[in-house]
Parts: structure tokens; sequence; C-alpha cells
């Protein structure tokens, strides 16, 4: 955390003012990169929230596209800035410095008028909008991101398969309890009408889990699924610090059953290759058949839901939304998600100097630098082909139970295939000295994340018109310069005086 | 200071040059010019350093010297950008497993293989090795009450590096490699493990390589000792030698005002507040005391490894 405090002799304290004050406390708790990044962010969506107001003046539709450019606006400090006042907050009372801590709930206050309550009346004299959906908006825009921030661990994992779970669950009471009636309504979910509820429920939950963590912060559970994400992320950045990321802590928290790695039972000199798994650790580490069963089980799931789905009422629009969402969803995120996931593995173990390259590198068993970078190659390449395969089997499974045509299937094929290429570069680069990310793998990942959108769209959505030409000139594209990456990755790993130098 | 941290490294490398020297193939441990740079810095800075079977070297220096940087570069964990390092004569970056099977090495804060039990994990990396002790692993377990099912991510910090040294001396290795093995350790803990190592080098003739900046338990266990400053390495020498060879001088102002230039072995030099200069000398092996050291009005003082360590690294 940014050391820089404010003053905190008495007699300077008594005449700084509370807009010093929060000035000071906002300085403090985000370095300035964050700073400047959320400013820049914010005053690009602030200048398109002006611009729309200013072209469409008056105009209902304007006024809510200008309303909804400022929410976006006011979303972006709020969710990367301004929770970490509540580290501060939580440091402050750790620290025995309740002055410091008794200054925060006044410096959000300041925070919400000018993020808030200023931008709403603006909103409301420049575009002409409607006072109570401007506030609202905006209000549900700065306490969505403080609110996340607080949730546990656990929370985002629950999270993730809700939508799966809650589609499991309203199918099955339509299918096997005969509950017709029960329907979900998306239309009536996302009603504007509802926004003021929307944000009154946000901004009381907001306030309560501040209160909460604020106060009982030396409770704080020893469990990293229980704690929450704000206060994990002791580094400099809120999303995304190596606190957050260390596996580690998150595996030793985690119950037997559902370990992910721990199976060492046949590896050894023998088997350099299973050893090998089990020293990167997972994703790539041999599974328990318990966890392949569990691994199995989520994926049987998924796929009877959408066999429910199709079977209850193929014509219905809400079913093909389902059915196009979850394509698009698995293919797109599930793969982006996936190739992350094998390749930051690899990258954390690059970085860390005490950690299992060391072991790779001093082991004996594993032969010459050459026989260790062939086993070293197998041992990552082998889970990545088996997923690759097996999301393909069920991809296509999915494709065919919703009568996606053979064109169709193809291309989805093509998909996966642009994603493993993906997936291997991701997985060569920090084996090859270099970090996973960089700017010109973040634009090949969103490119490739454009493509696989596009890929579902154009699959599942053929009287939106053919998107052939598209699809064959943007696979191509992101596939040449997977190539090409891989190449020079390729040469830098072999180049190497042995595979597991740091 | 910069001229005299290179004048010293200099002499160092000329001493090393002069000494008697073992064929390289006996040698556990090597380097030879070193270098290596983070970011425009100098970690490693011409580096050489020659490991004799059977010592206990003591690697001292201030955080941020190089000494980590220096045993990962011995070990072949990262790749020096000029200069070379050998294992038993190979190359360090080309080490082959029968090497591996004599060498362990602990880190600095041990952090592999977190989401193993404990019993798991040395069961797995004891597979590795042909001559690994499983008795020694169960009854050094129990004497340092070691859980063997709990997760290593689960134990502290000092438990999480007794783990590691007992995994680093089950496979008996001939050389042992510990990067500040001690920071994370209670007193009893340092003590027990200096007793092994001890132990290790006085029955088995094991070679060992340790750095640490506490320069009591260096005192207590090495035979050797070899500071690092700035990257450098300064003084290299058995440590009895070295605490009768050195010495400091109390010059004042008036002999002060005639000295021209540095005085034969000296490693370091300051201004007295009334007056004069102290002035740290460390002679070769076999050599006699400059003249300066006796002197009229000089005054002499054998400064304790701690003090020398101050003085050097100050």
């Amino acid at each position: 955390m940014n050391t820089a405090m404010p003053r905190t002799a008495p007699a300077a304290a008594a005449r700084e003012t509370t807009v010093q004050r929060a000035r000071a406390l906002l300085l403090a708790c985000v370095p300035r990169r964050t700073r400047v990044l959320c400013v820049a962010a914010t005053v690009l969506l602030l200048g398109i929230a002006i611009a729309l107001a200013m072209l469409a003046p008056r105009s209902e539709r304007g006024a809510i596209a200008a309303v909804a450019f400022a929410a976006f606006a006011v979303a972006v400090p709020w969710g990367f800035w301004f929770p970490r006042l509540l580290l501060l907050q939580v440091e402050a009372h750790a620290s025995r410095l309740p002055a410091l801590a008794a200054s925060i709930p006044a410096a959000l206050a300041l925070l919400l008028l000018a993020t808030v309550v200023l931008p709403a009346a603006a909103l409301v004299v420049l575009a002409g909008a409607e006072p109570v959906f401007a506030l609202s908006a905006l209000m549900a825009a700065a306490t969505a991101g403080p609110l996340m921030a607080m949730l546990p661990g656990w929370c985002y994992l629950a999270l993730c398969f809700a939508p799966l779970l809650c589609a499991a669950l309203l199918l099955l009471a339509q299918r096997l309890l005969g509950l017709e009636a029960l329907r979900l309504d998306l239309a009536a979910v996302f009603d504007l009408q509802r926004l003021p509820a929307l944000a009154a429920v946000l901004a009381l939950l907001a306030a309560w889990r501040w209160r909460a963590i604020a106060r009982g912060a030396g409770l704080l559970p020893d469990s990293p699924w229980r704690r929450p994400v704000v206060l994990q992320a002791h580094g400099t950045q809120l999303w995304g610090g190596s606190g957050l990321l260390d596996a580690n802590q998150w595996q030793a928290a985690m119950p037997d059953w559902l370990w992910p790695a721990g199976q060492t039972g046949r590896a050894g000199r023998t088997r350099p290759v299973e050893a090998m798994r089990v020293l990167l650790g997972t994703p790539f580490a041999p599974l328990r058949r318990g966890q392949i069963l569990l691994q199995f089980g989520f994926a049987a799931i998924a796929l009877l839901v959408f066999v429910a789905a199709l079977t209850a009422d193929p014509t219905s629009e809400q079913v093909r939304n389902l059915i196009n969402g979850g394509l698009g969803g698995g293919l797109a995120g599930g793969g982006i998600t996936l190739v992350g996931m094998y390749g930051w593995r690899l990258d954390v173990l690059r970085r860390r100097a005490a950690g299992e390259m060391v072991e790779l590198a001093l082991l004996p068993g594993f032969g010459d630098p050459a026989q260790a970078r062939r086993s070293l190659w197998r041992a990552v390449a082998r889970p990545l082909v088996q997923t690759g395969l097996f999301g393909a089997a069920i991809l296509i499974a999915l494709g065919v139970v919703a009568g996606v045509d053979a064109a169709g299937l193809a291309w989805l094929l093509v998909a996966v295939i642009g994603l493993g290429l993906l997936a291997a570069l991701a997985c060569l680069r920090p084996l090859a000295g270099q970090p996973m990310l960089s700017i010109w793998m973040a634009g090949l990942a969103l490119a490739t994340l454009v493509m696989l959108m596009s890929t579902t769209a154009v699959v599942t959505r053929p009287e939106w018109g053919s998107g052939s030409a598209w699809l064959v000139g943007g696979w191509s594209l992101v596939c040449a310069a997977c190539g090409i990456g891989l190449a020079q990755s390729w040469r830098r790993f072999r180049a190497r005086p042995h595979p597991f130098v740091q | 200071m910069n001229a005299l941290i290179e004048r010293m490294a200099a002499q160092q490398m000329a001493m090393d040059q002069a000494r008697p020297h073992t064929d390289i193939d006996t040698l556990p441990l090597a380097a030879s010019r070193l270098e290596l740079r983070y970011e425009g810095h100098a970690a490693l800075d011409r580096v050489s350093l020659r490991l004799e079977p059977g010592t206990v070297l003591g690697l001292i220096g201030r955080n941020g010297a190089g000494k980590t940087t220096l045993i990962r570069a011995l070990l072949g964990l990262v790749e020096p950008d000029a200069g070379s390092a050998t294992v038993w004569g190979r190359p360090a970056l080309q080490m082959g497993d029968a090497a591996k099977a004599r060498l362990a090495y602990v880190p600095q804060q041990p952090e592999a293989l977190a989401w193993l039990k404990v019993g798991d994990m040395l069961d797995f990396v004891g597979r590795f090795y042909p001559n690994w002790d499983a008795a020694f692993v169960d009854d050094t377990l129990d004497r340092w009450e070691l859980p063997r099912d709990r997760m290593l991510a689960k134990l502290s910090p000092g438990e999480r590096q007794r783990v590691a040294i007992v995994r680093a001396l089950a496979p008996r290795p001939e050389l042992l490699v510990l990067d500040e093995p001690a920071a994370s350790l209670d007193p009893v803990a340092r003590r027990e493990l200096l007793r092994e190592i001890a132990l290790r080098a006085g029955e088995s003739g094991t070679t060992v390589l340790f750095s640490t900046h506490i320069v009591s338990d260096l005192e207590r266990v090495a035979s050797h000792v070899a500071f690092m400053h700035q990257g450098r390495l300064l003084l290299h020498g058995e440590l009895d030698g070295l605490k009768e060879r050195n010495l400091r001088l109390h010059v004042p102002a008036s002999a002060a005002d005639q000295l021209v230039g540095p005085v034969p072995g000296e490693v370091a030099r300051r201004p007295h507040l009334y007056g004069g200069h102290s002035i740290v000398i460390v002679r070769e092996e076999g050599a006699a005391w400059p003249a300066l050291a006796s002197a009229p009005g000089v005054q002499r003082e054998v400064l304790s490894l701690e003090d020398l360590f101050v003085e050097v690294a100050g």
C-alpha cells in the first residue's frame, strides 16, 4: 500500500479540511499508475456521456445512453480504486490509528456526493434524464464494485455456477415436477423500472458488508475462500494481485476431496512425464479418480440441462437463447479462462524463485537437458490436449443437440483449433522464459475472443446471414499470429541451456 | 569506496589464483568470473569461487549483496551473462542426473509442492534418489515434531523450512547448499540445524555452502568464509586464518597526513571524528604486517568476524 499518508501532527490535522483529508486518503490507498488509469477511463466514459447528452438533447434514448455511460464512468473508480479505502480503514484499526479510521466514512460520503449526486444532477439538467433513474443508475454503479470487492472467495465460485444451477433447477422443476407455471421472465428481471430498488438493495448490502468487515477485521477467517477479496489484496492492485492469485493459499483451504492435485501414486523416476505433471501442479497434475468423476459430473449436468431444455420446448426463443448463450459462453468465456489457467500456472512457476522449477531443475531422473525438455513439453501438452479433446467433444455434442448443421460444426472445430493454438502459445511463452502476458498476447487473446464470439453467432444464428468470409479471414489471421508466436517461443525454448532455468 | 571494493576484489582474485588448486573435476562447486545484471544493476560482478571438498563455506553479506544470486548461478538455476559455474567439473547449466543425486539445496523460503502433505511430498521426492534415507526422515520428523499428514501450505514458515532441510538431508548429499537456512528458525531449531551441518561435515565429509548474515552461526560451523558486497566477492579464506590476519589501525592525524596511497592489505578506511583515520587491513597468508602497524602512535586492534564484516560491508 502507498505510504503517502495525511499529515498526523494534531495542529496540522485540525487545519485540514474534509476534502483535503479525503484527497490524502485516496492518494494513499492505491499507487499512482492505478489512479492514472482510473482517471483516464472515467474521463473517457464521461466524455462519451457528455457528448451523447449534447448530441441528443432531451430525447429519451439519448438520456438513457448518457446515463448508462455515466454509470460506467462512475463504476471504474468505485470498482478499482475506492474499495481500497476499506483496506486502509482495516489497517488503520490494526495499527491503532483511530483518527485515520474515523476519517474514512466522511471521505466516502464526499465521494458519493462528488461521483453520484452531482453527476446525476448534471445528467438531469444537461440530458433531461429522469432524476430517480439517473440517481439510482449511478448509485448502483457506485455500490456494485465495492460490494464485489467485499465478497468472500466462495461467492465468486457460486456466481460462476449460479446460471447453470438455476437453469438446471428450473428445468427440473418444469420437466420432472410439472411446475409449468414456473417461468423465468428475463424481460421483467432487466426492467429499468426496478433500478431504484436494485440500487437501494446494493447500497444497503454494501454498507452492511463495509461496516461488518471494518468492525470485525481482527476476527477474519484463515481460509481465503471465506475472506473478503479486498482484504487479500495487500499488494498494489485490488484485482489480480499476487496475494489473490497465490494458488497455494486457496488450495490449502480446500477440503481433501476437492484438492485439484495431490496424485503422486505412480509418479517417479521411471515415469518422468507423470512426475513432471505432479511438480507442475494444477491444472497439469494427474487427477484422482474422484476428481475426474467430479469434473465429468459437472460436464454431464451441463449437457443434461441443454438436452432437457431442448426437449422441453425446441421452438421457444428462451430455450434457443439458453443454448446459444451456453455455446457462446462455454466456447468464448470457458475457452479463454482455460487458456489463462494453464498459461498462468506456468507463468507463476517461471517467476517463483524457490518453487517447483528449482525441484525440476535439481531432481535427478529427468535425464539430460534434451530429454528433460521433451518430457516437460509432453507433461504440459498431454493435459492440454486431453482438455481440448474433452471440450471439443462436449461442444460438438451440444451443437448436434442444438441442431447446428455440418458447416457450423466444422466452424466450431476451427474455433477449438484456434483456441488450442492460443493455449499452446500461452504455455510455451513461460517455458521459453517470456512472460505469458504482454501487449502482443493481450491483443491476440482479444482477437481470439472476438473470433470465438463471431463463430458462435454465425453458427447459432444462421438467420443473421453467412459470415464465412469474416470467419475465414479472422481465423486465418489468428492462427497465423499464433503460429509466428509459437515458432519464436519454440526457438527460445530450445535454445535455453536447460528447460528449468529461470 | 568503489575503488576500494574494486581493489579488494582484484586482490582476492589474485590470492585465489596463487593458491594451490585441487583438480576441477573433484571440486564440488567452482565459479569463474560470473557476471549477472538485473535491470542495469550488477547482481554478480566477476565473481570467482572454488569450494574445496569437505569444506563448510559460510557466505556472508548484507541483504541484496548477491548471495542468493550467486548460489542460484552456481547451481545452474539462472544463466549468467558471462563467466561459468561448474559442479564437480561439469557446467552447472548442463548438470546430469549423477551430479544432481549427489547434491541438495534448501532455498531461502521453500515454496515447492505446497499442495502436498508433508509425508506425500517426502515419499514422492525420495523416489528420485538412490540413497534416500527413509529412516532418517521418519526419525527427524518425529524429533522435530513435524506432522506427516499436514499440507505443506498449512505449515508455519519455520516448519516449512525444517521440512525442506529434512528433504535436503535425506538423500545423504555430498554437497549441501543452504540459502539463509536459519532465517525462519527459532533458536532451538537453529542450533539443531547447525549441529546437523557440523555432524554431516565432520562424519561424512559433506561439503557445505551456506549463506547467512548471522555471524555467530557462521562462526559456529564454518571452516571457511567468503564476504560478498555489491555483487563482488571481497574476502575468501579460512575462518581462523582470517581472524588472525586482520587488524584495525587507529592512525593519529599526524601519521595519517603522511600516508600516500592505500596501505598493503587495506580493506576499509574511515576518518575519525577527532582527526586521523581508522584503517582495517587483512594481510595475506604468510605475509608480514605492513610497517604502519608498528609505527609510533598507531594503535592496533584485532577485530571479531562481526566487526570485520561491518567494516567491509558497512
